[in-house]
């Protein structure tokens, strides 16, 4: 039986810290959140309890998560294929022809420009073929969008 | 040939700005003097008195200006290459869509329009555009107008994929009369359809909807009253309240079979499905007439709907899968066939895709552990409900009520299985087009459909695996098109048979990917484009492109046989837009190759007797780069030809027909020199 590999790309080491970032960032807002519910509307027996669960459930979300995308998260560009891989519990994997790629957007949100990276975004002609690659190294980034545009335009017609 | 009749269009030069017909002022009123009849009868019975009457003058005048200013501001025009509609008062929009890329036209007629006889046209140019303003429509055109004017759109998508060399002559005679003569008819609306509208999807929601009011009603009206009342009462009004119940029921599934009958003879009375030229017709609507035209290359493929209600009533419904409709406002854009006879249905749908078999083919089931994947969902999906119950029972509820259990497990067990049934893929080969076929799958039960879709319509593939699908060893596969819902997809199937359907749908564009190959190490690994001139993934290996090892250009031409550097020789090129379709054409042998399995192959430049002069930057724009050589015997008209220098052809040696023509050395030469400028 074959299968299709993992993408052999990994996104920039990088995007590991800003996701550490990001999640904790989340977390502590979440944590937050539940931990002043607890305290406020909890009965007096179990709030603790409840203020502690949320504070670890955070803390191993801000430690896991970004770990667990790290690995998921990758792509490829082969001579004539786009292939990307992501998710967690959903694992998705994307394969786009060159050829048939209409659009690359090159995205930085300011966390991802504090860390030097950025997210390409693919778009093809179908609604729901849009094949987009996180974490980014900038420079990567920009010269693979260059190539794949460049590519997408040699490839002729109108890629649908 | 007959000259072709003078289409009413023609009476305009070409390229002449021309203004909507003014009979479209009176659309607009009219329709909001029906809509605000209830204030214009107030300012009529109470005159000015009332304090209606400035509103009820608002209420007409503003439409009518609005009309008058529509009607002055907008003007369209269609030239050589492209349509165009200009628009606005204050600001002036001009909307231009290139002849080549109009894929569907659309006519609608409300009855408005058909009293006044005229259309709105609506053209669909595949780019997806949400906003109103920048749709290309033109509301309205007097009938025979709009009628020519979609005649003249689609008749330029033939010409735009035929080419000069050998198809001017058949194109121009296919176009001319297409209008009219060519029309050969698949289905056709018979009374006897309207059996099936109680059994189409929109019955199946209004019954639920009647079902929940009902249910309602009884609980409100009869329940709490049993309850209120004592024993030797309890038998009379239970069955006072069961009868009430009963025949509110009878009436409501009346009603609703009467309203299921109602907009079914509404929308597609009147429904005939044609092929006319290059275009499938759809006409439908026994008030609003709306005429779809769709370009034969853009139906991408079909969507036949089984759904169970109909699955019980022997019927089915037929949606195109379009690239490029015109999202005009109006329910079903795509519908091919509404809910008709299954043989109806099928047939019509074997014609459109020129074969019956992606609808009959026996599909390959997906296996034990989606069938477990079925039931444990249905499983599922029955626990909440049952669980509730169970807790109702135990929170003091009669236990009488755990009764409901039974049909709660049969349902989901049925529904399962018959899910699971429906469960199955196939690749179908296309009798009409060397090496295409049709990517076939059928999922669903209350909503059951069976899809099939041109493989060279397949834009890419997206895998999705749950961590439960992933331990199953399943996947859910979707082909992304650029029609239709955008992707169609195949549920729970095993991986290996996903790949498997994947790589013969698509050849070549998965490999690089499968475990076992390697992956090019370097951070960017972008290596020279080597499949740049390639057709996109190739059907077959036969016009496979690929970077040479081996190539001997030298100026060579002798009558051995063999194809060799100088000659023009013929063979089958794939069009750039859809490689699954070609045709023969002559092409210049500049070098010899092999192909990657090994067989002897020549290097070619594409040759065509089309004049690119007149429109070069435009062909330059769009990457086309050509080359004139003068004429020669490939031509046997005589006309001047070009050499395409920017795609590179590597055809197998078998596959070329030699007919003895050759270019001058010089000539050559100099082709040589300017394909190595121009990759240099």
């Amino acid at each position: 039986m074959t299968d299709l590999r993992d993408p052999a790309q990994r996104v920039s080491p990088r995007a590991l810290a800003m996701w550490h970032v990001e999640v904790a960032l989340e977390a502590a807002a979440t944590a937050a959140a539940a931990i002043v519910a607890a305290a406020v509307w909890a009965p007096d027996a179990v709030r603790w309890w409840l203020a502690g669960a949320a504070a670890a459930a955070a803390v191993v979300a801000a430690v896991v998560v970004p770990q667990w995308r790290y690995r998921v998260h990758r792509w490829e560009v082969s001579a004539t294929a786009v292939y990307t891989q992501r998710g967690w519990w959903a694992r998705e994997r994307r394969i786009a022809p060159m050829s048939r790629v209409q659009t690359v957007d090159f995205s930085q949100g300011p966390l991802a420009r504090l860390f030097g990276l950025a997210t390409l975004t693919l778009t093809t002609a179908s609604a729901a073929g849009a094949l987009q690659i996180e974490g980014l190294d900038q420079q990567i980034a920009v010269r693979l969008a260059d190539e794949l545009t460049r590519r997408a335009e040699d490839a002729g017609g109108d890629a649908t | 040939m007959p000259p072709p009749p003078p289409a009413p269009w023609a009476s305009e030069p070409a390229g002449t700005w021309q203004r909507l017909d003014p009979r479209m002022l009176l659309v607009h009123p009219v329709r909001e003097l029906v809509r605000f009849w209830p204030a214009l009868l107030g300012l009529l019975v109470a005159g000015g008195a009332s304090g209606t009457g400035p509103w009820g003058l608002v209420a007409v005048a503003v439409p009518v200006t609005l009309g008058v200013v529509r009607y002055l501001t907008t003007t369209w025009r269609i030239t050589e290459q492209r349509i165009e509609v200009r628009r606005g008062l204050l600001q002036r929009h001009t909307l231009a869509a290139r002849l080549e890329r109009v894929r569907t036209v659309d006519l609608t007629a409300s009855p408005i329009h058909r009293v006044l006889g005229l259309a709105t046209v609506a053209i669909g140019t595949g780019s997806v555009v949400g906003d109103d303003d920048e749709r290309l429509e033109l509301d309205a055109l007097p009938r025979e107008v709009a009628a020519g004017l979609r005649v003249r759109l689609l008749e330029q998508r033939l010409g735009a994929g035929a080419d000069a060399v050998a198809g001017t002559g058949d194109a121009t005679g296919a176009g001319g009369s297409s209008g009219s003569t060519q029309r050969t008819v698949l289905a056709r609306f018979e009374p006897r359809w309207l059996l099936y509208a109680p059994f189409s999807g929109t019955a199946l929601l209004a019954v639920g909807a009647v079902a929940g009011g009902a249910g309602q009603l009884a609980s409100e009206t009869g329940l709490p009253r049993i309850v209120g009342l004592d024993e030797r009462d309890l038998g009379r009004v239970d069955q006072f309240s069961i009868l009430l119940v009963a025949s509110l029921a009878a009436g409501g599934i009346a009603l609703i079979g009467l309203i299921a009958l109602g907009s079914y003879l509404v929308l597609n009375g009147g429904f005939v499905l044609s092929r006319e030229g290059s275009a499938w017709h759809v006409r439908r609507g026994l008030l609003t007439r709306r005429e779809t035209s769709i370009d034969v290359d853009r139906l991408a493929g079909v969507s036949l709907g089984e759904p169970l209600l109909l699955r019980v009533a022997r019927g089915r419904r037929l949606d195109g899968i379009v690239t490029g409709l015109a999202r005009a406002p109006g329910v079903g854009a795509a519908a091919l066939v509404p809910p008709a006879p299954a043989a109806t249905v099928t047939g019509a749908a074997g014609v459109v895709l020129g074969s019956g078999t992606p609808l009959e083919a026996a599909l390959r089931t997906h296996g034990p552990a989606a069938r477990r994947r079925r039931f444990t969902r249905a499983a599922a999906g029955a626990a909440v409900p049952g669980a509730l119950l169970v807790l109702a029972v135990l929170g003091g509820a009669p236990g009488v009520v755990l009764v409901l259990l039974v049909p709660l497990a049969l349902g989901a067990l049925a529904l399962a299985g018959d899910r699971w049934r429906a469960l199955g893929h196939a690749l179908v080969p296309d009798p009409r087009r060397r090496g295409a076929s049709h990517l076939v799958v059928r999922s669903g039960s209350l909503t059951r459909r069976r899809e099939a879709l041109a493989t060279d319509h397949v834009i890419g593939w997206t895998t999705r695996a749950t961590w439960f699908q992933r331990r199953l060893g399943l996947v859910h596969l979707a082909a992304t098109t650029a029609g239709g819902r955008g992707h169609v997809d195949a549920l729970d199937i095993p991986v290996g048979d996903a790949v498997a359907l994947a790589r013969a749908a698509t050849p070549g564009l998965l490999e690089p990917f499968l475990v076992g190959t390697s992956a090019p190490s370097a951070a960017v690994a972008l290596g020279p484009p080597a499949a740049r001139t390639a057709p996109r993934h190739a059907p077959e290996p036969a016009p496979a492109t690929k970077e040479s090892t081996v190539s001997d250009s030298d100026y060579r031409p002798r009558p051995d046989g063999h194809p060799d550097p100088g000659e023009v020789v013929w063979t089958w090129v794939p069009y750039e837009d859809d490689p699954q379709q070609g045709k023969d054409r002559p092409v210049l042998v500049i070098g010899t190759d092999t192909t990657d399995d090994g067989r002897s192959a020549v290097r070619c430049l594409v040759m065509t007797s089309k004049d690119h002069d007149r429109d070069a930057a435009q062909e330059e724009r769009a990457g086309r780069r050509w080359m004139d050589v003068g004429t020669g015997g490939w031509d046997r008209q005589g006309r001047p030809s070009e050499v395409r220098l920017n795609r590179l052809l590597v055809v197998p040696v078998d596959d070329v027909r030699r007919e003895g023509a050759a270019l001058d050395r010089d000539v050559y030469e100099r082709v040589l020199a300017a394909r190595a400028e121009f990759e240099g």
